[in-house]
């Protein structure tokens, strides 16, 4: 007995909604393709037994060199450090050894398409007064801005807290019409099977 | 099974596929539209078009008319005059009229320092005329030259006619910049004739007039035509180019104590005359249409509404390059085009007359290829143009974005005087 042709061209059917609402949540807008830290060695929040000798941010798309970074050492002040080099999406800063308690790395980078991403990375050395620098080794920085360090132990991806300079909306409407149209055709697909199994 | 018999089955199960195809595909529809339209809600940067931020700043103070406004009411705009004879060449320190044509000419082989001074006789008589709105010798469109529309006409000698024709001492030399990409086509001439007038037509009739002169002695190379606005629009505030910023914030100005130093030469026999360079700058629009507001104004360390810089609240502002933000981060990025371009020592400044030029082009993606006419005046080019530019082929964001096609140095004669052509007490030496 030949497949009716709904057996075999409503699953197709369906696969290409599966496709159509795929390729819209991967259209990229201008605003999404921007560049946020994925990694970073020392790790946001790590504790280290001595100073690294460098920073390295590694973000999740190509940077136009040259990237700004600023590193407040222990006592809260600027560390004087030679320019950081750039390549691919990775910015490496040499580190010279300001002694132990907190730094706190502030960077800006610009991706290839000119937007600017800014955010700061805070890490301990062991050693020097507890409570040294600018606040708690917990929370870096100058306890200002967007970038608030999350306190847990637990080194959190900075990724999370990275602040994009242009704080851009989700797509929400793209995301929400792409799942629609997912449940949608999973629906189609569910109701074909059933129907013809009955017929 | 049914017993519908085979040929209802078929329709049924088409009807259903139909149906099916349809709800699928009637949902994409929907998606699609709903998100386009919502699009410059959603992303803002999207929503933003050309021509809603035409605010003029009139911050950086009328420079007044181009001449002939002496009285309680100025004549009409064609009527305006600027006076061609006098110590410097007009055209340089010139309020910059709305057109422009700038012309490079090749000297035909042969062509000697006696026809050289016959060209320029030719060239300014008819210059001081149209300039003054009179036709010019055997005009063949006399009536085109009654509204001089603030017409000026400013000649400049290229390095080879100072060196073999003049013999001068003085020849001024550009190096080549690690980020140019120079076309021979756009490249250094013999001769620049550089006219400017509020009025195309009066600019187009000069032109013809000028080419018509030369046409015996010396070959076209290149014309370079661009616009700023047009008489009456956003006067007094410094003007914009392609790419939508303030072009030409802190220049010199008549006003400032070392304005004659930094314009004007004081070498022996050229005395009053001043240097000119050419650089045609082609922006590459499609790429820039990627850059989102808040990156193109870290590109170049300005605000794109009024021109301020990053650190001000106004366009005359002086850029803080020291100031920070809350992480500790410099606020104009270091590489910004203004942290690169602006002057490390008093003697790195320079009059820039930049016009803007948009020719269609099917090879550029756009199907245009726009930029900018780059005109820089200075004293001495070496001393005060090249240490800027050298540092900005080093490092500048917005090189990401243009790129020099054309670059050319001229000396330009003192003005001359009644009587005189330009380049008259070179020429005689």
């Amino acid at each position: 007995m030949p497949e009716p042709m709904s057996r075999r061209l409503l699953p197709l059917v369906a696969v290409m909604a599966v496709l159509v609402g795929l390729e819209w949540l991967a259209t990229p807008s201008p605003a999404s393709a921007h560049a946020v830290l994925v990694a970073s060695t020392p790790e946001q929040g790590a504790r280290l037994a001595s100073a690294p000798a460098a920073v390295q941010l590694t973000f999740s798309a190509a940077l136009t060199p040259p990237a700004v970074v600023v590193v407040h050492g222990p006592d809260g002040s600027v560390v004087a450090t030679v320019e950081p080099s750039v390549s691919g999406a990775v910015v490496r800063q040499p580190l010279p050894d300001a002694g132990g308690g907190t730094y706190t790395v502030a960077y800006r980078v610009v991706t290839a398409d000119g937007h600017p991403v800014t955010g700061q990375l805070t890490f301990s050395v062991a050693g020097g007064s507890p409570g040294s620098g600018t606040g708690d080794t917990a929370t870096g920085g100058t306890g200002t801005g967007g970038t608030s360090t999350d306190a847990a132990p637990a080194a959190e991806p900075a990724v999370r807290r990275a602040a994009d300079a242009s704080r851009e909306p989700v797509p929400v409407l793209r995301l929400l019409l792409g799942v629609g149209l997912l449940g949608l055709a999973a629906l189609l697909g569910l109701l074909a099977r059933r129907r013809s199994a009955a017929g | 099974m049914t017993s519908r018999g085979p040929g209802l089955d078929k329709r049924l199960n088409r009807r259903r596929l139909l149906a099916t195809g349809a709800t699928a595909l009637g949902g994409a529809g929907v998606g699609w539209t709903a998100s386009a339209a919502l699009a410059p809600v959603l992303d803002p940067a999207a929503g933003r078009t050309a021509g809603r931020d035409r605010t003029a700043t009139g911050d950086t103070g009328g420079s007044g008319g181009s001449g002939g406004s002496g009285g309680t009411a100025s004549p009409p705009v064609g009527r305006q005059l600027v006076p061609f004879n006098g110590a410097h060449q007009a055209g340089v320190v010139t309020t910059p009229q709305a057109h422009l044509s700038l012309i490079g000419l090749d000297l035909r082989p042969g062509t000697g320092r006696a026809e050289l001074v016959r060209l320029m006789r030719l060239l300014s008589d008819d210059a001081s005329r149209l300039t003054s709105g009179v036709a010019a010798l055997a005009d063949t469109e006399p009536e085109l030259g009654n509204e001089p529309a603030s017409l000026t006409v400013t000649f400049g000698f290229g390095p080879r006619v100072m060196r073999e024709l003049l013999g001068a001492s003085y020849v001024p030399a550009l190096p080549a910049f690690r980020t140019d990409r120079l076309e021979e086509r756009w490249g250094q001439t013999d001769l620049a004739v550089q006219l400017c007038a509020d009025d195309p037509l009066t600019l187009a009739h000069a032109r013809r007039m000028l080419l018509k002169d030369s046409h015996s002695f010396a070959t076209v190379r290149w014309t370079q035509d661009g616009f700023r606005r047009a008489r009456g629009v956003a006067e007094g505030a410094t003007v914009r180019n392609v790419m939508g910023q303030v072009d030409g914030t802190g220049n010199p100005a008549p006003t400032d104590a070392d304005f004659d130093r930094l314009l004007w030469s004081q070498e022996d026999g050229f005395a009053g005359g001043t240097t000119m360079v050419v650089r045609r700058i082609r922006t590459h629009l499609d790429t820039w249409d990627k850059v989102d507001r808040s990156g193109r104004e870290a590109v170049i360390g300005r605000r794109l509404s009024d021109g301020a810089p990053l650190t001000g609240t106004k366009e005359s502002d002086p850029a803080d390059f020291a100031a920070t933000d809350d992480l500790g981060l410099p606020v104009i990025d270091p590489a910004s085009h203004i942290a690169r371009a602006h002057a490390r020592t008093p003697e790195e400044r320079f009059l820039r007359r930049p016009y803007n030029y948009v020719v269609p082009d099917p090879d550029q993606p756009t199907g245009e290829d726009a930029g900018l006419v780059f005109v820089v005046f200075a004293a001495d080019v070496e001393r005060q143009f090249v240490p800027v530019q050298r540092r900005l082929a080093e490092s500048d964001r917005l090189n990401q974005w243009v790129t020099t096609i054309g670059s050319a140095v001229y000396a330009v004669p003192p003005g001359a005087a009644e009587g005189e052509h330009v380049g008259q007490r070179l020429l005689d030496a």
